[in-house]
């Protein structure tokens, strides 16, 4: 008699069987682990890695600047001037002041609606009324005060001669690790030290306190500048340059002050001495520069890495021990060299087209001297007041490819922008992907969703 | 975008069960250059979807389609690419000549 052979029918290879089942998912989660502990939490390709790759440092600042450079005065820029009377800038500043944030005038489009101007103003009330509207320039004023003075009986803050914790760092190390600590505790998006360097300090600048133009004297001898960024939010910024836009530049000048102010008492604290200093006492931009945070860009702005063009800067000047930073580069210069975007959606045209030049567009007011793109700045804050402006305008930084929602997929682009032969087709990508658009009535509307 | 990176995972591992099938069960020989195709056209997917929804989350809606056009078509393109290489093979320079040859001494 035949065995019968017991036969297991075919299975279609399209179903899978508890003991498949079972297999796939065992070797799936042990996959998982396992991948998870080799990454230790991080990501299999960081964007954030392979950025910070892209990005070189350099000992010096790299830009020509001549050996005979020449110091600044604030009475020649465009607020120094209009604070020094001359007619023709003044004619500009009444013209802005009276138009400015004004949603009054019946023009009720996204972002220049009465509620918009208010936010505007609202936004800017502290830099004005504790500040003296340090945002224009006006320096020694409310928390920027170079010897504020401060209730006695706590501690003696505020007096580094009679200050019970003096010397409060054991090394430079200490205190570097310390102040940047400190600065991003306040708020500070980045921070970064540099040598006090007397090129970039104005040599007249107009003194809240003496309601004149005097040099600045702060009682001692700063060796170095804590220079910090203060983040303005995309979400604000993309609806530049209507009045929302001016609320989050409002914004990080009130926050400026904060973080500047509060960063010296603590400096002050440890029994050195330091000045909180903001839109005033000296050039802001190649501070920054040099304090290792970020290029020139073709607007004349800082461009960060993080954030592009989107941020304020404060300083604190001490003397207390530290270490410096070194500034570095990341393809912004061959990016703008080729983007221009800032200076085709520029209202008033006030950004060149042209390669970089030593000599800028303004007799009185262009710092001429340093390679770099100049603006020119009659032609840009005369447009302030217009109609189709009335505000801090801020358009250069809304259209700048590099101001960027925080994303990986922005910064895996920012990696690559550099890259040269890739820059003009990253610029065209950037406005075929729909960013850097002006007067963008869905984001004024949607500002106020949140 | 945990959800995003979960919906991406499950994505990752269908494919991994995918591609399983496909090896037991095509007519065709894949070669290496084949499945590098099929990989390589599946991570762009995975790409042009992260794109996308990550430009939803940040509340650009242009961005993200033309993202999900973009990606998507570079997806499809070398889909096809691949498609074709595996069905009609690599070509080579020596052709097997034994159709047709006479066994006779």
């Amino acid at each position: 008699m035949a065995k019968e052979e017991k036969s297991i029918p075919d299975e279609p290879a399209t179903k899978v069987n508890r003991r498949q089942f079972l297999k796939l998912g065992a070797s799936t989660g042990i996959a998982m682990a396992a991948a998870t502990a080799a990454l230790e939490g991080g990501a299999l390709v960081d964007p954030k890695q392979a950025y910070a790759g892209v990005i070189k440092t350099h000992d010096e600042i790299p830009y020509e600047i001549p050996a005979d450079h020449k110091r600044y005065n604030q009475r020649n820029h465009m607020f120094g001037r209009a604070r020094s009377g001359d007619p023709e800038v003044g004619k500009m500043a009444e013209h802005f002041l009276s138009h400015r944030f004004n949603g009054y005038d019946g023009v009720e489009s996204p972002g220049y609606t009465v509620l918009d101007g208010a936010a505007a103003r609202a936004s800017f009330a502290l830099d004005w009324y504790v500040n003296g509207e340090n945002g224009s320039g006006n320096s020694n004023t409310g928390l920027y005060a170079w010897r504020p003075k401060l209730i006695d009986f706590l501690f003696r803050w505020g007096d580094p001669d009679r200050n019970i914790h003096s010397p409060g760092v054991k090394s430079p190390e200490e205190g570097t690790m310390a102040v940047k600590r400190m600065a991003k505790y306040f708020g500070a998006h980045s921070v970064g030290i540099a040598p006090y360097d007397e090129r970039w300090i104005y040599t007249e600048t107009f003194n809240g306190e003496a309601q004149k133009f005097t040099p600045p004297d702060f009682g001692f001898e700063p060796k170095h500048a804590i220079v910090m960024t203060i983040p303005m939010e995309y979400k604000g910024m993309s609806c530049a340059p209507t009045f929302l836009g001016s609320a989050e530049v409002g914004r990080a000048y009130n926050m400026c002050g904060v973080v500047a102010f509060s960063l010296s008492i603590f400096i002050k604290d440890l029994g050195y001495h330091a000045v909180a200093i903001g839109s005033d006492t000296s050039i802001s931009i190649p501070q920054a520069i040099q304090a290792g945070l970020g290029e020139l860009g073709r607007m004349g702005l800082l461009v960060t890495p993080d954030l592009g063009p989107s941020v304020r800067i404060c300083k604190v000047f001490t003397d207390m021990p530290l270490n410096h930073d070194k500034p570095i580069s990341f393809g912004v210069t061959e990016f703008c060299n080729s983007c221009k975007k800032c200076a085709e959606l520029c209202p008033s045209q006030a950004i060149s087209y042209d390669a970089q030049t030593t000599v800028g567009p303004s007799k009185i007011s262009s710092a001429s001297g340093v390679k770099k793109w100049y603006i020119n700045p009659e032609k840009c804050w005369s447009c302030w007041g217009d109609d189709n402006v009335r505000s801090c305008c801020g358009a250069c930084i809304a259209a700048c490819p590099y101001t960027k929602p925080e994303g990986w997929h922005h910064t895996l682009v920012r990696s690559i922008t550099g890259t040269p032969g890739l820059s003009p087709i990253m610029k065209n990508m950037d406005d075929l992907f729909g960013y850097g658009k002006l007067y963008n009535e869905q984001a004024a509307t949607d500002w106020w969703k949140e | 975008m945990a959800l995003m990176t979960f919906i991406l995972g499950l994505l990752v591992a269908g494919f991994g069960w995918v591609v399983n099938i496909l090896r037991k069960n095509t007519k065709y020989s894949i070669t290496w250059l084949g499945w590098a195709g099929i990989v390589l056209s599946f991570m762009v997917l995975l790409f042009a979807i992260a794109w996308s929804w990550s430009c939803l989350l940040e509340n650009s809606p242009r961005a993200a389609g033309v993202g999900l056009l973009m990606f998507g078509g570079i997806t499809v393109i070398i889909g096809a690419i691949t498609r074709i290489v595996i069905i009609r093979g690599i070509p080579t320079s020596k052709k097997n000549h034994t159709d047709g040859v006479s066994q006779s001494a």
